[in-house]
């Protein structure tokens, strides 16, 4: 499913316009992730997919279609979203429960939903965990159970909003798995929204933004070594390609070697 | 004069077999240390920390906190400890609660017993030490950023003037830019005052830039206190406390494997790296 951006205008007062005549457009089945400071309008343009905020002008589309108040519900359907705090989604009494909440909203007959969470708390890697209390688990498992249940609506666009500025390191590796694995398996439409620039490499694109602009957009090769636009918009470079950049201009020997390496590296991350 | 843990045991539930602090000795010294103390999650950090300014105290051995013997029957008043030793909990932001942000920030001295115009003078002394422009002073926190608003909690505990800084994870949630002007900050205020910071932290190239010393805590016990590059230096042990490298570690590492660098002594941060690569390199050229 498609998402466009046609002009938008938005604001949360009428002084101060967070996005302004804002135009992007995201491709069926692309991984996109959405990088920026705090308060560079990132999060912004997931509430306006997501129908949780109206454009103040111009037009939010979904697969072609214009999002307005009556057509939101039925949207909301097809669009699933992950949020920072793990402690703040978690509904259920058990990891079952919780993965179910969706399905049962859906009055999805229950033989049908037996399986879909079994298939799908597989999934995340979260199978063995089925009976347990939310209080026992981590972080990291915690937001697993969270895309579980994203998942198990069977939306055709998953958007992840700083899904794991919350979590540890352990629990951040785990979520990166996990979205890889979705990206292989399933043909969805995933935004990701973060600051984390290690987490957006295997992205297909890269959007950032600054001021409620887009200052970047491309592969993440291309984007990533854009060191000087970057730390404008208040991001790093990771280690690595701050390294290519350098002993590419410089005149090193076994420069291409290393780079080789170095770019090796950067992925593998 | 400092923080001093002997023999310190502590359980969350009295009856569990395992306890959240397991015989810990250790002492944190007031003169300007950066130290910061890492462990998974679970591992006991954050209720270590919270030993340090008695807000728990210890079911076994005792802490000395600044000359107090703190054991599990102290009963006397704490007011002076908790002054001298300050604690920013994670997201500090969200226990902002005054009108302005100065009155927030003037809520620890006047509990400590200043006058309005005493902790007015200390607060503005807070928000400049942090950053916090004049034209903040009088907004409500809550209207600020989040970084922002992180630096209105740490400018909070500043205010009272601790010798001994704590943070739990003060950069979670934060932007790159952030993140690197908040170290700074702690950087500044340990190098200009001379008090001791104590962070905890997953990050491990903040670990590389910026700590003094440490503490890695796993199980409940201190399985590492020292300086930074004997720990980082020995792999093995490393990932038995289920610890990463810090990224320019780790990139040397790669290089060297693949013969592409040498090096002795791992290059913690980025411009040690740096480092190697050329002389490295300009070396192999001139061969």
């Amino acid at each position: 499913m498609s998402i466009e951006f046609k002009n938008v205008t938005f604001g949360y007062t009428k002084e101060i316009e967070v996005l302004k005549d804002f135009n992007l457009k995201i491709e069926d089945g692309q991984m996109v992730s959405i990088i920026g400071h705090n308060g560079s309008g990132k999060s912004t343009l997931a509430k306006l997919i997501v129908g949780l905020v109206e454009a103040c002008s111009g037009e939010v589309c979904i697969d072609g279609v214009n999002l307005t108040p009556e057509n939101i519900d039925e949207f909301r359907l097809k669009m699933g979203i992950i949020f920072q705090n793990p402690d703040n989604q978690f509904v259920g009494v058990t990891v079952k429960d919780d993965i179910a909440f969706g399905l049962e909203n859906h009055n999805v007959p229950r033989e049908e939903m037996i399986k879909k969470i079994a298939h799908y708390a597989k999934l995340v890697n979260m199978e063995d965990y089925l009976e347990a209390n939310p209080e026992n688990l981590s972080g990291g498992q915690k937001q697993r159970v969270a895309i579980a249940g994203v998942l198990a609506m069977e939306t055709e666009i998953i958007i992840f909003d700083e899904a794991t500025s919350m979590l540890d390191p352990k629990g951040t590796k785990e979520i990166i798995e996990t979205i890889k694995n979705l990206k292989r398996n399933e043909n969805k439409t995933i935004i990701m929204i973060t600051h984390n620039l290690e987490e957006v490499v295997f992205s297909d694109r890269v959007i950032v933004l600054n001021e409620g602009k887009i200052v970047l957009d491309g592969t993440p090769k291309e984007v990533l070594r854009k060191r000087e636009i970057l730390e404008e918009s208040g991001l790093a470079v990771i280690d690595s390609i701050q390294l290519i950049s350098e002993i590419e201009s410089s005149n090193l020997p076994n420069k291409q070697a290393l780079v080789e390496a170095l770019w090796e590296l950067t992925f593998a991350m | 004069m400092g923080i001093n843990f002997r023999n310190v045991s502590f359980r969350y539930n009295k009856k569990a077999s395992k306890p959240t602090l397991d015989n810990i000795t250790l002492d944190i010294f007031k003169k300007s240390e950066f130290i910061t103390i890492l462990g998974h999650t679970g591992s006991g950090k954050s209720t270590l920390v919270q030993h340090m300014n008695a807000l728990l105290l210890p079911d076994e051995g005792e802490v000395e906190i600044f000359g107090k013997h703190i054991t599990k029957k102290y009963k006397d008043k704490l007011k002076d400890t908790r002054k001298k030793v300050g604690l920013v909990f994670q997201f500090p932001e969200y226990q902002l609660f005054e009108e302005t942000v100065l009155k927030d920030i003037m809520f620890g001295p006047k509990n400590f017993g200043l006058s309005d115009q005493e902790a007015k003078s200390k607060a503005i002394e807070a928000c400049k030490q942090v950053g916090l422009g004049e034209e903040l002073w009088t907004r409500s926190p809550f209207t600020l950023s989040g970084g922002q608003m992180r630096r209105v909690a740490i400018a909070g505990i500043l205010a009272s003037e601790p010798d001994v800084l704590i943070l739990d994870e003060p950069t979670v949630g934060l932007d790159p830019v952030g993140k690197k002007e908040l170290l700074n900050l702690l950087e500044d205020i340990r190098i200009n005052t001379g008090k001791t910071i104590v962070i905890i932290s997953h990050d491990m190239n903040v670990v590389a830039k910026h700590a003094t010393r440490v503490i890695v805590l796993n199980d409940g016990k201190v399985v590492y206190n020292g300086p930074k590059l004997p720990l980082f230096s020995d792999l093995e042990r490393l990932r038995s406390f289920n610890l990463d490298l810090p990224d320019s570690a780790r990139i040397a590492i790669e290089l060297k494997e693949k013969g592409l660098i040498d090096f002795d002594e791992l290059p913690l941060a980025l411009e040690e790296l740096r480092k190697h690569l050329k002389l490295n390199l300009q070396g192999a050229g001139y061969e």
